[in-house]
């Protein structure tokens, strides 16, 4: 029975008034996933039947092919067609390389185990089906698979695979397909059971080509931008360098720039790099290993030394430490370093970090290893000393004394950039007695208006800094710099003018700043900067005698620390025979040895007299007196 | 190449007697010499510095007839037991020295630059510290010495030679003082402070050799004893000894005295740090000390789980006597006494065993 109309008028009141929300699908969770790991004793009944019907396709396959080809063979017989005949025996030479792949144990064994640990079968369609599997074809459209026919005698199938957007068309084009499909080389090619050597000496006209029999090797080569080349019949594959990613070159420095030197720096890309410091050191004891990090998603990791200097002991100590990384994926250099590094806790950095090529040639030639990742346009540098990091690109570039001055400047500014903020604190707190009258009735007159202790005084303005530096550096291109000179103007003004804070305390924090930015390693001056500020809390509690407890408890820490087997004040504690570069730069013509702690294959930088020609006779007349 | 692992060099064993040598300088022990030495109390450490340099040396002697470190020779020389006795006894110097200094530094630290703060906080945080340094190790205790050692004595001789204008050379007339039969005994009385260049034969193995100790005894404790000397001397010339022997900071009353103009006077706060920082070092090293020999004696594999409850037993111990005129007091007669039975007795007896063994195995060497 239907409604009647005092119903249907009341339903649709009801709806008119009342909020019906509209019909939408769920929404998304993102559920945790079911736990992988099957229990102990626990069985999946369904991995079995998987395994055998993988095993039953592939069997089923080899039949299919098998009852073609002796179809092919009835025709050829009945027809007595010699030509054919001829190319159906090179088909039975492939179908009885194909049979070994079949064997029972062979096909269990190949469908437990993972596909990237599988070896290359000698049947096309069966490595197509693992090149599928292991890539996820087809909902992964980076993976291209060209199917093709060599024309030789008799036409052998083949397939070529490669990741779009790594490789370059054009070398494909002309280096591989072209030569195999239109040359006349291809006449050259031997058919049987060395067709794959054959077709790579006689048909690639590649600089790089190498053979595979793992899916391990194909897949590193596909990852890296090379082409695979699979050849039906025969159990292996062809790895063609076709790499032509886009990547960038090199520029200059952005980080380190001098007024002199060199104006190149490193880019992302890891061969570049390579290519770049050998370009710069151009002798075959340059020696790159190359070693993949990452288990998921291995990165390549290049170290470089030169092979008659460098300690062995420190290169071996250096891959040791770098193949026994166990991760993921490593990012960036700066995580590789933390997994490698001697004291991770502690936030002065133990290798140099540099994105000048000079540099790290020059550190190559003192017997230092270069450590390189893919990826990152920065290389690091072991073992490094604590003054390493106070020396700039350039120094050596200037004159003895100007070198020498910057250095200074750089070592009074860190002193100055850690303590001064804290010294201040404890005179104005504990030690007012320091401080001339005069001086001291200043700060005083200065200090009246404000109504906040020193201590908060100098965190405000710290904090203030600390945020307009990280803000400077987060703001894009050139506003980040202009708002962070504004902002400090406008807000220690401002400040001032609020009675926030006195016009002494401005001058403090900004001396400290400007002081800070005479560290020439970035991550140095930020570990600075921390310290900084546990020196601030010490000294406002215990004055010059918390400075002096901190003081020494970070010579001991720095006193304890190692990078790569070097103490890290090396050559004051332990003292070692320290040459002419450590806190001065002596000149080049004294600096006979190379630093004693690295312990390098030949100590000798150059002889005891390295100006030869101030013992010779001048050319000409010489100076008549 | 220089460095090793575990094997000190000279300047680490410098260092290392230096530190723990050297500080009593800015504690009484200036004033004390000036009592008893008057005008002639500059030569006090020089003298005093003597005796252990050639124990030491003897003891080197002997170790090179019976290698080991001192723990060792002493099993090989008088048994089992007195090697134990004298473990015992160094880790007891080492302690009462710690907790000696322990105590003084804090004392002045209260006296000079936190007048406000509670006694046993101080007490807490220098312990801490020492123990920090302690879990450190030696080697980082030296090198970090060795590296703040030169800023040290350059303070120091700063300070001496900004007195210049406050020295008088009549207040240290006579120049006899009290006379050499006070004097001279008086130095070998205070060989006693020195006794801390043991812990070069202590830790014979990590030096590289006998000749690295040999040298760092002569210069560590040679070096210690001249600046003491010069310390002492410019205290005796700008106070008189009358009023020198009263003071209870000689280095921070002379720090105190310095004016040059009035942009340069009462550095005193300036050297705190020097002080501090020295001090701390060497209860650190004498804490290290004693347990490195408890760690030895009772053969545990690492010192580190002893160093938090050695340190609040030595924070403590230091807290016990009421006030630092019985410290004083004290650590001149645990120096006097207690603490040359370390420089004198100790080293004589294994000299003696080792010549009379030697004697005895060369005679049954002949016998064979």
């Amino acid at each position: 029975m239907g409604d009647n109309s005092f119903v249907k008028m009341f339903k649709a009141v009801k709806r008119s008034l009342i909020y019906q929300p509209p019909h939408l699908p769920k929404p998304f969770v993102l559920d945790e996933t079911a736990d992988d790991q099957p229990l102990p004793f626990e069985v999946d009944p369904k991995k079995g039947l998987k395994t055998s019907a993988k095993e039953l396709d592939s069997l089923l396959g080899y039949a299919q092919r098998l009852r073609d080809f002796m179809e092919e063979s009835k025709k050829a017989l009945e027809n007595q067609d010699s030509s054919r005949m001829k190319e159906l025996s090179e088909e039975y030479k492939i179908l009885e390389n194909q049979h070994s792949d079949i064997s029972p144990i062979r096909l269990s064994f190949d469908n437990e185990i993972k596909p990237i640990d599988r070896i290359i079968t000698a049947s096309l369609a069966e490595n197509e089906k693992i090149i599928k599997e292991l890539y996820f074809l087809p909902d992964n459209k980076d993976v291209v698979i060209r199917d093709f026919i060599i024309p030789s005698e008799p036409p052998v199938k083949a397939m070529l695979v490669f990741m779009d957007g790594l490789i370059d068309k054009q070398i494909i084009n002309l280096s591989i397909l072209q030569p195999l499909m239109l040359d006349e080389c291809v006449a050259k090619i031997r058919i049987g059971s060395d067709l794959l050597a054959s077709i790579v000496d006689n048909c690639l006209p590649s600089n790089q080509a190498k053979q595979a029999v793992k899916f391990k090797e194909v897949a590193d080569g596909l990852n890296s931008g090379d082409t695979v080349l699979f050849i039906d019949g025969v159990p292996g594959a062809a790895v063609v360098e076709t790499k032509g990613y886009e990547h960038r070159g090199p520029e200059r420095p952005q980080i380190e720039q001098s007024v002199r030197g060199a104006q190149a720096a490193f880019a992302e890309a890891l061969r570049v790099n390579t290519g770049m410091i050998r370009s710069m050191l151009q002798t075959n004891d340059l020696v790159t290993e190359i070693i993949n990090v990452g288990d998921r998603v291995p990165v390549k990791c290049a170290v470089m030394y030169l092979k008659s200097l460098a300690n062995p002991s420190l290169v071996a100590e250096v891959t040791r430490r770098i193949k026994g990384v166990s991760t993921d994926y490593v990012t960036d250099l700066g995580i590789l370093e933390q997994f490698i590094e001697d004291h991770p806790s502690i936030p002065f950095p133990q290798m140099l970090s540099t994105e000048r090529v000079d540099r790290v040639t020059a550190h190559l030639v003192e017997g230092r290893v270069a450590i390189i990742l893919d990826g990152t346009p920065f290389v690091h540098l072991v073992p490094v000393s604590f003054f390493t990091f106070f020396h700039s690109a350039e120094d050596f570039s200037l004159k003895t004394p100007i070198g020498d001055f910057m250095r200074l400047i750089r070592l009074i500014g860190t002193i100055i950039a850690v303590i001064l903020p804290a010294v201040y604190l404890s005179i104005s707190y504990f030690h007012q007695e320091a401080l001339p009258t005069e001086l001291i009735l200043a700060i005083a007159g200065a200090r009246e208006r404000v109504p906040f202790p020193a201590f908060f005084e100098v965190m405000l303005m710290e904090f203030s800094f600390e945020l307009i530096r990280e803000a400077g550096l987060r703001i894009p291109g050139l506003l980040g710099s202009t708002i962070g000179i504004v902002g400090a103007l406008i807000l220690g003004q401002a400040a001032v003018s609020a009675n926030l804070v006195s016009p002494i305390m401005v001058v403090i924090v900004a001396i400290t700043g400007l002081a800070s930015f005479t560290i020439p390693d970035y991550r140095l001056s930020s570990a600075f900067r921390i310290m900084r500020f546990v020196f601030l809390f010490v000294a406002a509690v215990l004055g010059l005698v918390g400075v002096a407890f901190m003081l020494i408890i970070l010579t001991v820490v720095l006193c304890s620390m190692k990078s790569f087997g070097l103490p890290y004040l090396v050559p004051i504690g332990p003292k070692t025979t320290g040459g002419f570069d450590i806190v001065r730069r002596g000149p080049v013509f004294r600096q006979e040895h190379r630093p004693d702690a690295l312990n390098t294959q030949d100590s000798r930088r150059q002889p005891h007299i390295s100006r030869k020609w101030i013992k010779d006779q001048p050319i000409g007349r010489g100076d008549e007196k | 190449m220089s460095y090793h692992t575990g094997k000190m060099g000279v300047a680490a064993g410098i260092s290392l007697v230096f530190l723990i040598t050297f500080p009593y300088i800015f504690l009484t022990t200036p004033a004390q010499t000036v009592a008893i030495g008057a005008g002639l109390a500059w030569l006090i450490p020089l003298i005093s510095g003597g005796p252990p340099i050639v124990m030491i040396l003897g003891m080197l002697y002997a170790m090179k007839m019976f290698p080991g470190d001192l723990y060792t020779v002493c099993r090989k020389l008088i048994g089992r037991v007195g090697a134990w006795a004298v473990a015992v006894y160094y880790i007891t110097m080492f302690f009462c020295d710690g907790v000696l200094l322990l105590r003084q530094f804090a004392e002045n630290t209260l006296l000079t630059a936190l007048p406000s703060i509670e006694f046993s906080l101080v007490i807490a945080i220098y312990i801490a510290v020492a123990g920090l340094l302690c879990y450190a190790g030696i080697e980082a205790i030296v090198r970090a010495n060795y590296i703040i050692m030169p800023f040290g004595i350059f303070g120091l001789t700063l300070v001496l030679l900004l007195l210049a204008p406050f020295y008088n050379i009549y207040n240290i007339l006579p120049w006899q003082g009290t006379g050499l039969e006070n004097v001279i005994p008086a130095g070998f009385l205070f060989a006693g402070a020195q006794v801390g260049i043991f812990a070069l034969v202590i830790l014979a193995p990590s030096f590289q050799d006998k000749r690295t100790v040999r040298t760092a005894a002569i210069f560590g404790v040679g070096m210690s004893a001249v600046l003491k000397s010069m310390t002492v001397l410019v205290f005796s010339l700008v106070f008189n000894t009358v009023v020198a022997k009263e003071k209870v900071l000689p280095f921070f009353e002379m720090a105190r005295l310095v004016y040059l103009s009035r942009y340069l006077q009462r550095i005193e706060a300036l050297f705190i740090i020097l002080w501090v920082i020295l001090g701390v070092m060497a209860i650190a090293i004498n804490f290290y000390m004693g347990l490195y020999l408890i760690t030895r004696l009772l053969k545990l594999p690492t010192m580190r789980p002893l160093i938090p409850i050695t340190g609040i037993i030595l924070a403590e111990t230091a807290m016990i006597p009421p006030d630092i005129t019985t410290v004083i007091v004290l650590d001149e007669l645990i120096i006097t006494t207690y603490f040359n039975v370390g420089v004198y007795v100790i080293p004589t007896m294994l000299i003696i065993a080792a010549l009379l063994k030697k004697k005895k195995r060369g005679a049954t060497q002949c016998a064979g």
